[in-house]
């Protein structure tokens, strides 16, 4: 990020969205935070420990790291973990591909012109949901 | 060709809109630019040297004139009214406004064109052998195949932030004339349907550290293509290097772990994704195959109307001079024996190899209409291929290519060159290769002279990233930057894999200064002539003179002793 991006940042704090109905909601942030730069083996470990019903945050160093997509996508796609949260340095513009992977939450950083304001809740929904089909099967 | 079904057409449109909002976001500060790059490289826009440039996809290279004629209006209408031909089979528009992109996506998305995945680090725009589909040697065709990859790997999450872009080919001939071990991922046909059966290689690219593909699978089943690929991904996505963009390619991860050790990883996966809904069915692919357009014509006992019009045509001993030429170059057989290909070189003395105004795209959708079905395909040697000629149309192509100044003979001879964009349009280069391959065009212009000199493939790149594939080239430029001079350094003996086995060319010594370059090459190319054995052609005679004497020839050039 640039400095003047980082300007764009309020504080630490996020505001949570529910990426099946982009609405903002309230939900306790989960106890455990999976790394994706670790391997696939390594997270498994602490993930065969946890309940199904459990809640798992995966934290984004950048949103451009496709680690993150790849690992909810292993977790839900074998059913091993129902809620997953996405934490760290993401961005709304990719809540598409949040929600494809099997992510059920984002944590995105509260900024002065925040896309995901309470307001802008339709338009929130629109990035969840640009195409009205998919090629291929999705996690969400 | 594919022709887009409504629902391919409707996303695209939604892609196009996606856009739009992604754009005005960022204008109005409420995304950041590193946030907005992305987002602009995955519909094909880079910011360039002088002006953005938008990346149009053509999948697997296949055009149809309604979609070249929506390329010359869009080239007309935002650009500068020219449009570049990749090494990839896209097409770049170089001085696009940033703000007119999301209408021109817009526009493209009516005919099923976009620039979706033509840049960033993404499973890329998949291409395939210019011929596929029509060529005498193919095992099988491999474009339905390469689309239902396209299809599966369009906004998939997993592949859209992998650690480095990824470059996918298919072939479906034992004949490598798609590159294809220079690509991160390759299939290569080895049986037919209904069984068909797939070679896959990865880790193949050039750039900084070239490097030919390994074969990881000697077989692999069609319905396994995605779901293989699922694995691959999945392996590099995790293992690949994020932390050094030099060493961030596939290649570079197999090379760290070994060829066994990633074969191992990617089967382990595989494992779990082999029955997942990644495995492809019958009907999936017999849908896909009912959506080329050409499918039935390849199919068809069909015995054409009337003869070979050229022999009932009265004209001079030139004209028919003329024509036999081009027919010898730049004709090709075809699967169909009353069919052929014809080649049309978009390269030329006052031409940047590649470039095709907005009016000689609408002339070539004519001509593509009147004489090849409307289809089209653009060749990773920046040509377009006229596909389905029928033979007997041949001379009245010929009349009609030359009335348009589109008749140029040099189809696999030395002016017949690849070339980047270089220094001139790219933000990367370190030395403009345009004015080079204009100036050895402008030395090579007669046909007699080209013609001694035989098949002669020569690649330029203005920089490392090698968009000109230097290093596949029997001859290959490579633009250096020498104290901020530009240099070009020669290399000599690679291959692209088309009639013999790919290789990598070899440097030839230090650089060339800018004034030395195109001497240097004319000398090369003049003790070849000297030296060769009847029928040897360039490469032949480099493999068996070895490069030494070549570089002594090279080397008469040199103005400054070092």
């Amino acid at each position: 990020m640039t400095e003047k991006d980082t300007d764009l940042i309020l504080d630490n704090k996020s505001q949570v969205i529910s990426l099946e109905s982009g609405e903002h909601i309230k939900v306790k942030m989960p106890v455990i935070t999976l790394d994706p730069s670790r391997t696939w083996e390594e997270n498994f470990a602490i993930l065969r420990l946890m309940k199904n019903n459990d809640h798992v945050a995966i934290k984004f160093k950048t949103f451009t790291d496709g680690r993150g997509y790849s690992l909810a996508s292993r977790i839900k796609e074998r059913s091993i973990i129902k809620f997953i949260h996405a934490l760290g340095n993401i961005s709304e513009e990719l809540s598409y591909f949040l929600r494809r992977s099997g992510f059920d939450f984002a944590h995105f950083p509260l900024r002065k012109n925040s896309i995901s304001t309470p307001n802008k809740v339709l338009e929130t929904k629109k990035l969840l949901t640009p195409f009205s089909t998919h090629y291929q099967l999705g996690n969400e | 060709m594919y022709q887009p079904t409504e629902f391919d057409t409707k996303l695209l449109k939604e892609r196009a809109v996606q856009f739009q909002g992604q754009l005005e976001r960022f204008k109005d500060g409420r995304s950041t630019a590193d946030e907005f790059k992305p987002l602009r490289l995955q519909n094909g826009l880079y910011i360039q040297r002088h002006a953005p440039m938008l990346r149009i996809a053509i999948a697997y290279g296949m055009l149809n004139s309604a979609q070249l004629r929506k390329l010359s209006l869009i080239s007309e209408k935002y650009d500068r009214g020219y449009g570049h031909l990749t090494t990839r089979q896209n097409m770049q528009l170089n001085w696009i406004e940033v703000e007119d992109v999301p209408h021109a996506l817009k526009e493209l998305a009516e005919v099923g064109l976009h620039g979706i995945q033509s840049s960033g680090n993404c499973l890329r725009n998949i291409t395939s052998d210019a011929f596929a589909g029509i060529s005498e040697d193919e095992i099988l065709d491999p474009r339905p195949f390469a689309e239902l990859l396209r299809q599966w790997s369009t906004f998939h999450p997993e592949l859209s932030f992998l650690p480095r872009k990824f470059k996918v080919a298919f072939t479906g001939t034992s004949e490598d004339r798609a590159l294809i071990q220079i690509h991160d991922l390759a299939f290569e046909a080895i049986t037919n349907e209904p069984e068909a059966t797939f070679r896959v290689r990865a880790g193949g690219g050039l750039g900084r550290i070239p490097v030919l593909g390994p074969i990881i699978r000697d077989e692999l089943s069609w319905k396994d293509i995605r779901s293989y690929t699922h694995a691959i991904m999945r392996v590099y996505n995790e293992l690949g290097r994020r932390d050094n963009l030099t060493k961030a390619r596939i290649k570079i991860l197999i090379r760290t772990v070994g060829v066994d050790s990633f074969k191992s990883m990617v089967e382990k996966e595989f494992e779990n994704l082999k029955h997942s809904s990644d495995k492809l069915t019958q009907a999936e692919l017999i849908k896909i195959k009912g959506r080329f357009s050409d499918s039935k014509l390849l199919n068809k006992k069909y015995v054409p109307n009337g003869s070979n019009n050229f022999a009932s045509e009265k004209c001079s001993p030139e004209f028919e001079f003329e024509f036999k030429n081009w027919s010898s170059n730049n004709v090709i057989k075809h699967k169909l024996s009353y069919m052929k290909a014809v080649l049309v070189p978009i390269k030329g003395i006052e031409r940047a190899p590649g470039d095709l105004s907005s009016d000689e795209m609408s002339k070539l959708a004519d001509i593509a209409d009147e004489f090849s079905f409307g289809m089209l395909r653009v060749t990773h040697t920046q040509n377009i291929v006229l596909p389905m000629v029928n033979e007997k149309d041949l001379f009245g192509l010929y009349k009609k290519l030359k009335k348009d100044a589109l008749v140029n003979p040099i189809a696999g001879l030395l002016t017949d060159m690849v070339c980047c964009p270089g220094g001139d349009f790219c933000q990367l280069a370190n030395a403009r290769s345009i004015p080079l391959a204009e100036e050895i065009s402008f030395r090579f212009k007669e046909l007699n002279a080209l013609e001694n000199l035989g098949p002669i493939d020569l690649r330029i790149s203005g920089c490392m990233n090698s968009c000109g594939h230097h290093h596949i080239g029997h001859i290959g430029i490579l633009g250096v930057d020498k104290g901020g001079s530009s240099y070009f350094q020669l290399l000599l003996g690679g291959h692209s894999g088309h009639g013999a086995e790919a290789a990598l060319g070899k440097i030839v010594g230090k650089a060339f200064a800018e004034d030395e370059i195109a001497d240097a090459i004319e000398e090369v190319l003049s003790f070849y002539v000297d030296v060769r054995n009847d029928g040897e052609n360039f490469r032949e005679t480099l493999i068996r003179l070895g490069h030494k004497p070549f570089i002594e020839a090279a080397n008469l050039v040199r103005k400054i002793s070092s």
